[in-house]
């Protein structure tokens, strides 16, 4: 059940993330925008609080230190500047790393979030300097003297080693009388105190492990005080504390230092009253409950409470009638709420048993009776008493008269028919209040109000489904299951083709059937577009890292770059959407690093000092087109052709046109040199760019004028899986070419073919020869067909390059529903997947590039 | 039993669904509006909630006017003390502020996240809706 979780939640928290990502860089252009802190702080509270309901302390200490500045910010005691946003960025990313980590081995990281949260300590701190200089020590002056001074350099040290993570402390230990050797136990003492906190000051000095062996640590007094920092609070501390033997007295309280102390001279550590301390402290925790910070507020609101009690309870009198009493019910119920959340138990059951007698008595309909007031009176009473001395919870008499009270309330109320039992009678006599009342109303006195009101929801019912769980406009769908249905929903299309290929061959094409299959045909089709809509994502998720890869390039390589992004309400398949993430960052992060030029190289060439790189995206024509077009220096053509020799690339004796040089960048092996390459740290130059999206099914062109700006243009076919194929049967086997590889068919006279040593080697078509292919010799068939009769050739294109390839006919052209092969036909290197046509037999999906390729090595 | 849970956190909601399955039908709803419309509906549809559990930071309606206005509504349909239907706030607030006002708008108890499920069997055995091997009190 937990893996479950561990999706959602993760799922969730990558949503979050994201949402808090795009909000920081906004917020970063706009520092004063309230609504982007407050989505902040909402995505941090909503963060932490899933984390804590799954137990990663890491995630939720992070959040809530990020709430506590963004608190800060929202009260207007800090201001958000560079140095803050670099803080959040910097936890955000934490944030993110760490979720990887969860998402990879389901813990956390062995992460030092002390570091960050020392970090934030610091950055606010020295904020609050600025802010704080000259507010008073507030370090009072108590009755107990604990007498430890520090000095400056102490408390420099002491500041240094401070993070927001610990607390520090004041504890005073008294020795037992009858401690046997003092020295060892103490020694023993702040041994074990190691595990939980850290001693910054203590008298006596903190004795070595060694000092004991060789007798170098004596102490004589009964009094330990030490000033210390812990993880834990002073009440976990005590918890820890009261464990160490001979103890006889123990006291602690927390210290806040103020920033205005750190500059002093010294400081003198009191210990004043609010300190805790054993053995008393363990009682006064008995009294009212753990929340002891709480509690004052409590009691409070319980008395005020009360207040309102003996109000109503004087009307009630004064009036002499029963709703005003039964009024008393709710305070009462309050009370006992609130009792019940600091488990003050003796409250509780007072509070209980007013209400349930309060109740009883509506329930009846008794009347009002002064009788019923004073039981009611006196229970109001006992709370005062409690409120205001805590320590009557131990009082015997107290609580024995308090017993009898109640018991002799409960039994007024069971005195006639008990409430909670149920009994035929009172189930049916008390009926619904829904059903009863309404008609009631209805018939009684027409109001008109409740009439309506079951009107609506009358109306209401009737347009709701009947499955409770009232869902958002958007609901969350395993990707699995839509992989599922758009696989199945590829085999009814072709079931579906083949039916009417038989159907067409038995019937008339005006026949009904004929119609009403291709009736079916369109619906079919409709189905399988709206089910690829489904796989559709918004390009918004694979746009949200090149931002933040822009800006933290340009942070680094201290360039100025703002980028612009545009229509990425774009959707396209959630598989190529993952796959363009990394290209995409690439893409930026070279036109940051390679495209824009510093800002004085900018000025001086008449540019603006900020470099503009402008993303967009749309589709056309059963295409995605992504440009990421940069106003920088453009592509140095020269360099990369004297780079690309260098490399042994290419051939330095060809010309090449300036738009192929700049396809050279594409070669393997041709990364320049990445100074930056902490960000995405996978893959290495601009050839894996290319080589992923052309795994997408897209390419990537380039278009740039030296000095002015380069852009690049990532072509991405929106369909993949349905594609249109032309079926050609080579040597009496029927092929699949996908439709957009073929230029053109012919059939070339005598004239047109160029034969070379006996073979058909070329083929002339207006000016231009183009060489065939034999494709036997790619199948691996040579020698094994029967003659060349392929008069006819389909003229192939891949990267403007063109190719023949004679074949015997050509069947036809149709959508076909493209399946991978499986890894058994991974020799089938030129075949790029299967389909079942619509006669049910089973063509091969010719891998036209990949065609080219073993073409080229063949010769 | 039968609950409805409010909460928007897709995480929280599954976890409290799970404790509480067993005692009974699990109903769910995203935001306040969508509580109140539940609510309504289950008490004209006579299948009334016995226990109602309601987080505080939501869109559309908080947890605190929820309360309320089930409250209210309850009063207008003569629905009094002890037969209204048992609220317990599951919130990640746990601030003095909101307790009190969750408890003085007469919800039943107040639960601070991350909610144990002992703890929240302890309180639905305090609140009487199941007795105490844990079987569904069968109140309504």
């Amino acid at each position: 059940m937990m893996d479950e979780y561990m999706e959602i939640y993760a799922a969730e928290a990558k949503e979050l993330l994201d949402e808090m990502n795009d909000s920081l860089l906004k917020l970063e252009k706009n520092m004063e925008d309230t609504d982007l802190i407050n989505s902040i702080f909402r995505d941090a509270h909503t963060i932490k609080g899933n984390s804590a309901a799954m137990g990663f302390k890491s995630m939720e200490k992070l959040t809530h230190g990020m709430e506590n500045i963004l608190q800060d910010i929202r009260d207007g005691k800090a201001e958000v500047d560079g140095k803050i946003m670099e803080l959040l960025f910097v936890c955000h990313d934490f944030l993110e790393s760490n979720l990887c980590t969860i998402m990879e081995t389901g813990n956390e990281e062995e992460m030092k979030i002390d570091e960050i949260l020392g970090k934030m300590h610091f950055i606010i701190g020295e904020k609050y300097e600025k802010q704080n200089s000259g507010a008073a020590c507030t370090i009072e002056k108590g009755i107990n003297s604990f007498g430890m001074i520090l000095n400056k350099q102490e408390l420099q040290s002491f500041k240094e080693n401070l993070n927001a993570d610990l607390g520090a402390y004041i504890i005073k230990i008294t020795l037992a009388d009858d401690c046997a050797f003092k020295s060892v136990r103490v020694w023993m003492w702040f041994r074990e105190m190691e595990n939980y906190l850290n001693v910054i000051k203590s008298e006596p000095d903190k004795p070595a492990s060694e000092d004991i062996a060789n007798s170098s640590f004596t102490f004589e007094g009964d009094i330990v005080k030490i000033f210390a920092v812990s993880r834990n609070d002073s009440h976990e501390l005590l918890e820890e504390l009261r464990k160490l033997l001979d103890t006889e007295k123990i006291e602690i309280e927390s210290i806040k230092f103020e920033v205005a102390d750190f500059v002093k001279d010294q400081i003198e550590l009191e210990l004043t009253e609010a300190a805790l301390s054993f053995p008393e402290t363990i009682e006064k925790n008995q009294t009212i409950g753990m929340e002891n910070e709480f509690s004052d507020d409590f009691i409070n609101e319980i008395s005020a409470q009360l207040s309102k009690l003996e109000g109503l309870i004087q009307t009630a009198r004064e009036k002499h009638e029963s709703n005003s009493f039964f009024k008393l019910s709710r305070p009462f119920h309050t009370i006992k709420g609130l009792a019940g959340f600091i488990n003050c138990s003796l409250i509780t059951s007072i509070a209980e048993a007013a209400e349930l007698l309060i109740e009883s008595y509506r329930k009846k309909n008794i009347k009002y009776d002064d009788i019923q007031v004073c039981l009611i009176t006196e229970s109001s009473g006992f709370i005062r008493k409690l409120c205001a001395d805590k320590n009557l919870t131990h009082n015997r008499n107290f609580i024995d008269s308090v017993e009898k009270r109640t018991d002799e309330m409960k039994r007024e109320v069971g005195s006639e028919i008990p409430i909670k039992e149920s009994q035929a009678e009172e189930i049916s006599a008390k009926p619904d209040p829904v059903q009863e009342d309404p008609k009631e109303k209805k018939g009684l006195n027409n109001e008109k109000d409740a009439v309506n009101s079951l009107h609506d929801q009358v109306e209401k019912k009737s347009n709701k489904s009947k499955d409770k769980t009232i869902g958002n406009a958007f609901m969350r769908i395993s990707t699995q299951k839509i992989d599922n249905l758009v696989d199945m929903l590829g085999e009814l299309l072709i079931m579906h083709s083949v039916m009417q290929q038989e159907a067409s061959k038995r019937f008339d094409s005006n026949d009904k059937l004929m119609n009403n299959l291709l009736r079916m045909t369109k619906i079919i089709k409709g189905i399988q577009n709206l089910s690829m809509s489904l796989r559709m994502v918004s390009l918004k998720q694979a746009f949200q890292n090149t931002m933040r890869v822009g800006r933290d390039t340009a942070a680094e390589l201290k360039k100025k770059a703002d980028i612009q992004i545009k229509g990425e309400e774009t959707e396209i398949d959630r598989n190529i959407a993952d796959r363009l993430v990394d290209p995409l960052m690439h893409l930026v992060r070279n036109a940051v690093a390679h495209g824009i030029e510093s800002e004085e190289e900018r000025i001086s060439n008449g540019k603006s000092a900020e470099g503009n790189i402008n993303i967009q995206a749309y589709s056309k024509k059963g295409y995605i087109y992504i440009e990421v077009e940069d106003d920088g220096k453009g592509l140095p053509i020269e360099k990369i052709h004297a780079k690309a020799i260098e490399k042994n690339l290419i051939d330095p004796n060809s010309n090449y046109s300036d738009e192929e040089i700049m396809k050279f960048i594409f070669l393997p092996g041709f990364s320049t040199q990445e100074t930056i390459d902490n960000i995405s740290g996978r893959g290495v130059g601009m050839n894996v760019v290319e080589t992923e999206i052309k795994k997408v099914g897209g390419k990537i062109e380039i278009s740039s004028k030296l000095g002015e700006g380069s852009k690049f243009i990532l072509k991405i076919p929106l369909n993949l899986a349905v594609m249109n194929g032309t079926i050609v049967d080579i040597h009496g086997g029927r092929y699949i070419i996908p439709t957009l590889y073929i230029k053109q068919f012919m059939k070339p006279d005598a004239s047109q073919w160029v034969t070379i040593k006996n073979r058909k080697s070329m083929v002339r078509v207006r000016d231009e020869l183009i060489p065939i292919i034999p494709i036997d010799k790619v199948f691996g068939t040579e020698g094994l067909t029967e003659g060349e009769d392929e008069d006819m050739v389909i003229i192939l294109e891949v990267e403007q390059k063109f190719r023949a390839i004679p074949v015997r006919s050509v069947v036809g052209r149709q959508e076909i529903v493209a399946k991978p092969l499986d890894k058994e036909f991974g020799s089938l290197d030129y075949a790029s997947g299967a389909s079942i046509l619509g006669d049910g037999k089973i063509s091969l999906i010719l891998d036209v590039e990949a065609i080219f390729k073993i073409n080229n090595n063949l010769s | 039993m039968r609950t409805l849970i409010v909460e928007d956190d897709f995480v929280c909601r599954r976890l409290l669904q799970s404790m509480l399955k067993p005692y009974g039908e699990v109903d769910i709803a995203v935001n306040g509006v969508e509580a109140l419309e539940a609510f309504k509906l289950a008490l004209e549809e006579q299948k009334c909630y016995n226990l109602i559990c309601i987080d505080i930071l939501m869109p559309e309606m908080n947890g605190q006017e929820l309360l309320k206005n089930i409250r209210e509504y309850e009063e207008m349909m003569g629905i009094y003390g002890m037969d209204n239907v048992k609220i317990i706030m599951t919130t990640s607030i746990g601030d003095f502020g909101n307790i009190k006002s969750a408890f003085v708008e007469q919800c039943d108890a107040y639960m601070v996240k991350p909610i144990e499920r002992k703890k929240l069997d302890e309180k639905l055995v305090e609140l009487g809706l199941i007795t105490v091997d844990g079987n569904d009190a069968n109140v309504h």
